[in-house]
């Protein structure tokens, strides 16, 4: 394709009578000698397109001193070095105007005179043609490399969009909105969600069995408790204040271990995956309780919700943090309590009252195991400390200081959202 | 006052009756879910002790039932669940107030008297009505006149429940059902004997006789 078009635009110039194919030997068929050894072209036999000024087709021809160019070539002039007969050779070179030029010079022997014969011809529209098909090549392969990439771009795409499923399935678990793993996975990675499944089932059943045991075992302790604490008030002990002081002691003691070990160990606390908790309803709930527990006292106990605030954990660990909080508040308040809940790195309960607060230096002590910083009032003491219990066993932070708001004591809880994030795909 | 006090544990039950009773409550036992709520049903108790773990039907299910039928009985749930879900629960189920296991029974008293005076629209506190004011923890009354004297177990039951519901008449049979247990010999005309004690004590105008309708503590509000 490429070598057939220059013969094709030499075909508009060539005469009639000069045979297709016959271009290159034409100057040099066409040459005689004379008789004084003179070099002669037969201008009537020379191709016109030798004779237009630079038409891009030239001839050199040499022989010995004598030196006969085709007119096209006007003033410019080629540097021929003449070659022996038999000899040729194919130059690439800058012609007049600064034409590409394809020149092939070659040697021959005619009527005994060593002859050296140059044609060159301009290679400007070749090459021309030559880059448009370059061009032509480049954007084409480019637009199919596209293609292909975006056929490659579909085909990841569609064969991972199944695992996509189940990483979104995944995010939803550890946001608590689903218990379990329900996408449809590739055939691959099937038998790891199963597992997966089993697992989260397991850990679910083992820890509420768990749970139930423990609440059991709670129940019969307790019960024998309340007996002995009763029988120890029975009207034959009057007599024996020392006795009926040891048993109360001594039941007393067992009731805390037995509240405070056995409600440490029900925690579920954050490994649990795949919960979530209605914060508004619960605390609504919760409150009323409150309300319930102190009809005596009937203390104005106000809540605000951030919204868009979630806890993603046990809703018994939030009741049992919560409720132990709202009960230590509503035990020292006068006639306020309040509670906050605002999220943003994490998710933070604030519980206020006005109540006569607590010493600096007793700050501390006040989650220690069963410690009272005052004994007026009725209570095991214990709340706080399985608050405590609670907000280690999520890693959050727990912080006492005065209320600025209401006067009384203000208690800070801080709870670590999930911080493992979900990196996009690909 | 009248109690049914719902309690499985076989020991925990009889003692908790015996210092109810001596604190001055007529009080039944029930040892079982399912004849408790028939109980709180058909008899015009005052107040309920309810325990949760109950054979035969849950305590927070009897609560619930109850409730669903309208009765409002007061309920004080008091049993070894203590997780405040468990509160939110029984509260949710229509308890009026929660005492945890084990208890002071000082504690537990307190919340059952609390539970009744706002349950009959008492205020908190002592009892004092037209003049006269009972002393719960003794079991004895006070005059105006700053007198006292001691009561019976009878007496004071009858008192108390006199002075709770103020202004109201009373039949021989209603005091009756509030003053006595279930299983308790009731002859209504022990009452009238009972009644004519009280008056000795009291002043002979506190407590008036409606002919054929029954008695009246204080006067009319």
């Amino acid at each position: 394709m490429v070598g057939g078009q220059p013969r094709d635009r030499t075909a508009d110039h060539r005469p009639v009578a000069v045979a297709p194919g016959a271009r290159w030997r034409d100057p040099a068929g066409r040459r005689r000698f004379d008789a004084a050894g003179a070099l002669a072209i037969d201008a009537a036999r020379i191709d016109a397109i030798y004779q237009r000024p630079f038409s891009g087709h030239y001839y050199i021809v040499i022989a010995g001193a004598q030196r006969q160019q085709s007119r096209s070539l006007w003033d410019g002039d080629l540097a021929i070095e003449p070659l022996p007969p038999g000899q040729w050779r194919e130059i690439r070179a800058s012609g007049p105007q600064r034409q590409p030029l394809l020149l092939r010079v070659a040697g021959y022997s005619r009527q005994q005179h060593d002859l050296t014969i140059a044609v060159a011809e301009d290679l400007s529209a070749l090459e021309a043609g030559l880059r448009r098909f370059q061009l032509i090549y480049g954007a084409v392969s480019a637009a199919v490399l596209a293609a292909l990439l975006l056929v490659q771009r579909l085909i990841v795409g569609r064969g991972l969009a199944p695992i996509d499923a189940v990483r979104e399935n995944l995010a939803r678990l550890e946001r608590g909105e689903a218990s379990c793993i329900d996408a449809a996975a590739p055939a691959e990675i099937e038998p790891m969600i199963v597992e997966l499944n089993r697992l989260l089932g397991t850990l679910d059943k083992r820890s509420r069995r768990s749970r139930e045991a423990l609440g059991n075992l709670a129940h019969a302790l307790k019960t024998r408790l309340a007996i002995l604490t009763q029988s120890s008030e029975a009207p034959a002990l009057a007599a024996h204040p020392a006795l009926r002081a040891a048993i109360g002691e001594s039941t007393e003691a067992m009731r805390r271990i037995v509240e405070r070990e056995l409600k440490r160990a029900r925690l579920a606390g954050s490994a649990m995956p795949g919960q979530r908790v209605d914060l508004e309803g619960e605390i609504d709930v919760l409150v009323r309780t409150l309300g319930q527990l102190y009809a005596g006292k009937a203390p104005r106990i106000t809540s605000a919700i951030a919204p868009g605030a979630t806890f993603a954990g046990d809703r018994e660990d939030l009741l049992e943090l919560l409720g132990n909080l709202l009960d230590n508040a509503c035990k020292w308040c006068t006639a306020r309590v309040s509670l906050t809940v605002s999220h943003a790195d994490c998710l933070a309960f604030t519980v206020e009252d006005d109540g006569p607060g607590c010493a600096t230096d007793a700050i501390e002590e006040l989650t220690a195991r069963g410690y009272r910083a005052d004994e007026s009032k009725p209570g095991s003491g214990l709340g706080l400390a399985i608050v405590r219990d609670i907000v280690d066993s999520y890693d959050g932070s727990l912080q006492f200081s005065r209320s600025a708001a209401l006067g009384g004591l203000r208690v800070d809880v801080r709870l670590p959202t999930s911080q493992r994030a979900n990196p996009p795909l690909g | 006052m009248r109690l049914l006090l719902v309690e499985d544990d076989a020991r925990l039950g009889p003692q908790l009756r015996a210092a109810l009773q001596s604190a001055g409550y007529a009080v039944d036992l029930s040892t079982d879910g399912i004849d408790a709520e028939a109980l709180g049903d058909i008899e015009p108790y005052d107040l309920v002790v309810l325990d949760l773990g109950l054979p035969g039907r849950s305590g927070l299910e009897v609560l619930a039932n109850w409730r669903q039928r309208g009765n409002r009985i007061p309920v004080v749930v008091l049993t070894a669940r203590g997780s405040w879900q468990e509160k939110v629960e029984g509260f949710k189920a229509g308890a009026d107030d929660y005492v945890g296991k084990p208890f002071q029974f000082e504690e537990l008293l307190a919340r059952i008297d609390a539970v009744a005076k706002r349950g009959q629209g008492a205020a908190a506190g002592p009892l004092c009505v037209a003049g006269v004011t009972l002393d719960e923890q003794n079991q004895s009354l006070m005059l105006a006149d700053g007198s006292r004297s001691q009561l019976t177990g009878i007496e004071y039951r009858l008192l108390r429940y006199f002075m709770l519901n103020p202004g109201r008449v009373l039949s021989k049979s209603r005091l009756t059902e509030h003053v006595y247990e279930y299983d308790a010999d009731r002859d209504s005309n022990v009452i009238e004997v009972y009644i004519n004690r009280l008056r000795q004590k009291l002043g002979p105008d506190i407590i008036r006789t409606l002919r054929g309708q029954g008695y009246m503590f204080g006067e009319r509000p």
